[in-house]
């Protein structure tokens, strides 16, 4: 009894191994006949054109895939040698998920691009060499995927050449995202996937970055809440006031960009910062059309310059007063159709901010120098009080020289 | 060249002469500073950011030309108000009955003008030039302090101040300008001008010319100016 207590487990785990060991053993066997010719670059030198296509390197047995066999991706050759064309992997058979994803993306959508030139799953994963995401040196991991996607999106001749987007410039994601505050200051830095999604490219809701412009609040705002709350309520967002190309109205990457989130503009540097705000803003302000339609009182609108705000911004001063200390930085308040009454206190309230003093005699000033606006009556009588005081000036100047040449006329004759 | 012919009279004390240097050259780089100036602000939308730092190094400029005529002018009232020369001078440059005179006659009645030591036109050029300086200043200043003038100063009181101390500033300042230098340098009798504001001199032929041509004798003595030298 005492040896049937102590055999009997030791035959049971002898067998199991004997049975694994062989089942392992068939597939390293069915590999192995792969393997004869693919891990032996050599061999496949004198075998085949192109050897560096299907030459597998020894490194495979780090991939996540290394316990499927050959044939769990590849068609069975059914012997060998076996035909040359031995179909397309299909990685959705298990990925379905990321299979639908990807078909619903720019990347596989064919009517975004062909088949040919749309980017397979072994372009960003690897063919054979597939590591977990999370492990850093695969292509995918969080500090390489910039580098990935730069492979396309870095190449200017590339995207010149397949997208045509015309929102999608040349920039290169990889040089100006690592140079973001969002890659440089967080344990888990945003790249590509973070805002792109991974597979879907944020079309499975059926919105575009290109396309939708809540999209980009939505994304922002699961950080940085208050800002887009704020933002959602002014005027740009609520009426969908487009931008000058006429598709997307203002959101956050017009005024932060997208891939280059610096913490320099805007934030911490203000010096920087004034100048910066304003600049984005005379973007669509500075253009007679878009001001015109939206915004009637500010026509050719070109604060930087002609008001005392912007001449400040000329000279040189660092903290002078730009479009955000009035309008909010993401709130946009607008006064616009403001009663008046109410409107001059507001603005007494904003203005005192950096002129305690100010009055309502102070705010009556205009805030916004437009250029090629009608002058309104006072300015039109000053200004032909002026041009009236220099055409004097001028008739009473002529007027003494042809006086003085007379008198030397009149000498002249006189001698004679 | 006999030595009758090369004596210099003083026309003007060195003081004022200094003044006037001083003004010139300040009233130069104000204008060509305040032209650049509007030239920057003139520019086309989104070509100023190229133009700050020169915009700030104009501004720059203006104000210091400004500084140094505003204390070339108060320089200008000390050596009235506290010199005897500068006092005289002062009297004498004052308009009179016979300015008016001479003024409705076109300047073509000489008798009228017996002792005089400026001429009608003088007298005009500086009171239109003093007055155009003084009202630079004080816009300069007014708008120079702005966030606190403009809590007392109405806005279209403001307009003109933009306004004088603008473009039309500038324009009045250029005619007042080539007016000046027509009187000096190109007006009959005068030409080919004088080096009277180089070093308050003027030669015997200057002054038989300015003679003839103000038709009267001036009194040298009444302020010690004229006097060969």
């Amino acid at each position: 009894m005492r040896y049937n207590g102590i055999l009997i487990p030791k035959v049971t785990a002898t067998l199991l191994l004997i049975i694994s060991g062989s089942l392992v053993h068939a597939q390293v066997s069915g590999d192995g006949q792969c393997a004869e010719c693919h891990f032996n670059s050599s061999l496949l030198d004198a075998l085949i054109e192109q050897p560096e296509r299907f030459h597998i390197s020894p490194d495979f047995i780090q991939s996540v895939h290394n316990d499927i066999s050959c044939i769990g991706c590849h068609a069975d050759p059914g012997g060998h040698p076996h035909p040359e064309v031995m179909g397309i992997i299909q990685c959705g058979t298990c990925h379905e998920e990321e299979l639908k994803e990807y078909l619903g993306s720019p990347h596989g959508n064919p009517l975004t691009l062909s088949m040919e030139l749309a980017p397979k799953c072994w372009d960003c994963h690897k063919l054979h060499l597939i590591r977990k995401s999370s492990n850093d040196l695969s292509n995918v991991h969080i500090n390489n995927e910039a580098k990935t996607c730069a492979v396309c999106h870095g190449n200017e001749d590339f995207n010149r050449r397949i997208i045509t987007l015309p929102n999608l410039n040349n920039e290169m994601p990889d040089r100006t995202i690592k140079k973001g505050i969002h890659y440089l200051n967080g344990q888990n830095p945003l790249t590509c996937s973070r805002c792109h999604r991974v597979h879907s490219l944020n079309e499975e809701r059926g919105k575009s970055w290109q396309s939708d412009y809540s999209m980009e609040e939505d994304f922002c705002g699961e950080c940085h809440d208050a800002e887009t709350t704020s933002f959602k309520r002014n005027f740009h967002f609520e009426h969908g006031i487009a931008s000058t190309n006429g598709e997307i109205s203002l959101t956050c990457s017009d005024c932060h960009q997208e891939h280059l989130v610096t913490d320099d503009k805007y934030q911490n540097n203000e010096e920087l910062s004034a100048g910066e705000v304003t600049d984005s803003c005379i973007e669509c302000h500075s253009s007679v059309k878009i001001s015109g339609r939206f915004a009637q009182n500010i026509i050719g609108f070109n604060s930087s310059i002609d008001s005392f705000h912007g001449t400040s911004n000329l000279g040189g001063e660092l903290f002078f007063s730009n479009c955000a200390s009035c309008h909010g930085i993401h709130e946009l308040k607008t006064y616009t159709g403001m009663i008046k009454e109410k409107k001059k206190l507001d603005l007494i309230s904003e203005c005192g901010t950096c002129h305690p003093n100010a009055a309502s005699n102070f705010v009556s000033n205009p805030v916004h120098m437009s250029r090629g606006e009608d002058l309104d009556s006072e300015e039109t009588i000053a200004k032909y009080i002026f041009l009236a005081i220099i055409i004097t000036m001028i008739s009473l100047i002529m007027f003494s020289i042809i006086i003085d040449f007379y008198k030397l006329y009149q000498r002249r004759k006189n001698e004679q | 060249m006999s030595s009758e012919t090369l004596k210099r009279y003083i026309r003007f004390q060195k003081p004022v002469v200094a003044q006037h240097f001083i003004m010139m050259l300040s009233v130069m780089g104000l204008m060509l500073s305040g032209f650049e100036l509007y030239s920057i602000k003139s520019a086309l939308p989104g070509s100023y950011l190229d133009d700050s730092s020169l915009y700030s190094l104009w501004e720059q400029i203006h104000i210091w030309f400004g500084i140094i005529l505003t204390l070339s002018i108060v320089w200008h009232f000390i050596y009235i108000l506290f010199t005897l020369y500068g006092h005289n001078d002062f009297l004498h440059i004052l308009p009179n009955k016979n300015d008016l005179k001479s003024l409705f006659s076109l300047g073509f009645k000489r008798q009228m003008n017996k002792k005089k030591r400026f001429g009608l036109q003088e007298k005009i050029t500086y009171w239109i030039i003093g007055a155009y300086l003084m009202v630079m200043i004080i816009t300069g200043i007014l708008q120079y302090a702005n966030s606190f003038t403009a809590n007392y100063i109405p806005r279209t009181i403001y307009i003109y101040i933009d306004g004088f101390h603008g473009k039309y500033g500038l324009l009045m300042g250029g005619v007042l300008t080539v007016w000046h230098l027509y009187s000096i340098f190109l007006k009959p009798g005068r030409f080919p001008g004088t080096l009277s504001w180089w070093d308050g001199k003027i030669s015997s032929a200057e002054m038989d010319r300015y003679q003839k041509t103000e038709g009267t004798n001036q009194d040298y003595s009444d302020t010690d100016t004229g006097n060969p030298n």
